[in-house]
């Protein structure tokens, strides 16, 4: 290099510096005079607030939930495990915030919002929630919805897990004998003194059917009379004898379907007695007894129960 | 007089007994509180189980029974299906002690046929029927029972089913061999051209 261009070289690093160390000797110079003018502090403490950006949490594994079966008249807790993963570390993920929900529409909501922490991995916390499924919940995909926070409020949710809530057809009835005041041969329309037979819909089934079917009641003494299965009529209603629309005559050993009942699904705790809370009642009616029989008692025994059938 | 008096008397009895007197039921023998039972399925009639043709699948029914104050017995039977299903169980007659929540399993087989028509659908019926237990034992008793409709459709391609069921495995020993094939002819390709150089 030669001697000329080294000059230039020089002279370009100092222009760079100077005005750098210059803003530096001038500004202290002008802070001692003004602070000596104005009797002004040279030194003091301040408090300094830094904000370091926080990232997010991120989902990272929602463990699969297998196609799940209701329980009778009761709930079935759903199992679910899922990892919450924060960059910040896993101490940064809020540790009672995990969250779970099962959603469908129409339906209500199934939650736990004390989802348990069963352990960290890296940057990551897992956390297990116990969800309840009621019975009366509605058949099909549930979608599962789990949400978390880390210690900066800043939350995460994930939607893209779902599973499938099984069909069970279930009920109740009670009671299941019948009885009858004692009749007379001329009687006509004599309802049973201790229905109606309430039937309860202990699962998750929905516009399911009522068939009854009837069998003729035989004489306990004399077991060649009997007490036909026509005879009598079956409904929901209180006077459910005769053939009105909401009563059906039997036959028998034949299913029937029960006009005007129906099989829908609901909390029976609610006890509307109606379809609102999946319950359903039945009357049982005689409408008059063969003019040939004698005095004595029959019974369902010899050719079976009468049979309340739910058919989805 | 007094003879005429009693067969009088007799007579009116005997036609009060007969006309009036018709004792229904006077006595229960017994009588259960409750009926309860529960049947639990993967298909029903909007998630049809679906298979293809010739292929077949084993899956279960669950019967409950969390309610009831008594063990039951329901007894299974198909009463629609039976040219592609049947139960598999050597006893129909399951016996659901009290507290049974899917623990006892109804197996049921369905097979469809080679020649099945895709698109078709068929309907299966499960029916059961409370044979003990939960029936009132009164002279005039009630039992309960369930009939269950599973439609089975003929699909292409089968997607789900092999998740409720042990789906039988697909013959991939002919993609195997096709694969040692395509091999060997890259490899003997590979030799030539080495050979030739």
């Amino acid at each position: 290099m030669k001697r000329g261009e080294i000059l230039v070289l020089c002279l370009v690093v100092a222009l760079l510096i100077a005005p750098t160390i210059s803003a530096n000797i001038f500004s202290d110079f002008w802070k001692d005079f003004r602070a000596r003018i104005t009797g002004e502090a040279t030194t003091g403490t301040a408090s300094l607030n830094l904000t370091v950006g926080n990232t997010a949490p991120t989902i990272s594994f929602v463990l699969a939930v297998s196609a799940q079966n209701p329980l009778e008249s009761g709930y079935r807790s759903v199992l679910l495990n899922f990892t919450v993963n924060d960059t910040d570390g896993s101490s940064n993920v809020n540790l009672s915030s995990a969250r779970a929900r099962f959603n469908r529409t129409g339906e209500s909501n199934r939650d736990n919002f004390t989802c348990a922490n069963i352990g960290s991995g890296g940057t990551g916390q897992t956390f297990t929630c116990n969800v309840s499924m009621y019975y009366f919940d509605e058949l099909g995909v549930w979608t599962i919805n789990v949400s978390a926070r880390d210690n900066e409020a800043a939350s995460i949710e994930n939607s893209t897990s779902n599973f499938t809530f099984n069909l069970l057809t279930a009920m109740v009835i009670s009671p299941t004998a019948l009885t009858w005041p004692t009749l007379n041969l001329t009687a006509t329309n004599f309802s049973s003194n201790n229905d109606p037979v309430l039937i309860n819909n202990t699962g998750n089934s929905a516009n399911g059917t009522i068939n009854q079917t009837a069998y003729n009641l035989r004489g306990e003494t004399t077991t060649t009379q009997f007490i036909f299965a026509g005879n009598f009529t079956t409904g929901n209603v209180t006077d459910g004898c005769g053939a009105g629309i909401n009563t059906s005559i039997m036959a028998n050993a034949t299913s029937k379907q029960l006009n005007g009942t129906n099989f829908s699904k609901g909390n029976n705790s609610l006890s509307y007695v109606n379809q609102t809370s999946g319950q359903e009642q039945i009357f049982y009616c005689l409408r008059g007894v063969p003019q040939d029989v004698t005095g004595q008692s029959y019974s369902s025994s010899f050719y079976g129960s009468w049979v309340v059938e739910i058919i989805v | 007089m007094l003879k005429n008096s009693v067969d009088k008397f007799k007579k009116v009895y005997d036609k009060s007994v007969r006309n009036y007197l018709l004792f229904f039921t006077l006595t229960i023998l017994s009588i259960s509180v409750a009926s309860a039972a529960g049947v639990s399925t993967p298909y029903w009639n909007t998630n049809p189980l679906k298979l293809g043709p010739g292929e077949s699948i084993v899956f279960s029914l669950g019967l409950q029974n969390m309610v009831g104050d008594e063990n039951i017995t329901l007894r299974a039977n198909l009463t629609k299906g039976y040219e592609i299903a049947r139960i598999i169980d050597a006893n129909t007659d399951y016996f659901v002690p009290i507290g049974s929540s899917d623990d006892v399993k109804v197996n049921i087989e369905v097979k469809i046929p080679e020649n099945a028509e895709l698109g078709k659908v068929y309907g299966l019926e499960a029916s059961f029927l409370q044979v003990s237990g939960g029936g009132g034992g009164g002279f005039f008793s009630v039992a309960s029972a369930f009939t269950q409709r599973i439609p089975v459709e003929v699909v292409g391609e089968t997607t789900e089913s092999a998740v409720y069921g042990q789906k039988p495995s697909k013959n991939y020993a002919v993609y195997m061999v096709l694969a040692l094939v395509i091999l060997g002819i890259i490899l003997v390709a590979v030799n030539i051209k080495k050979r030739r150089r």
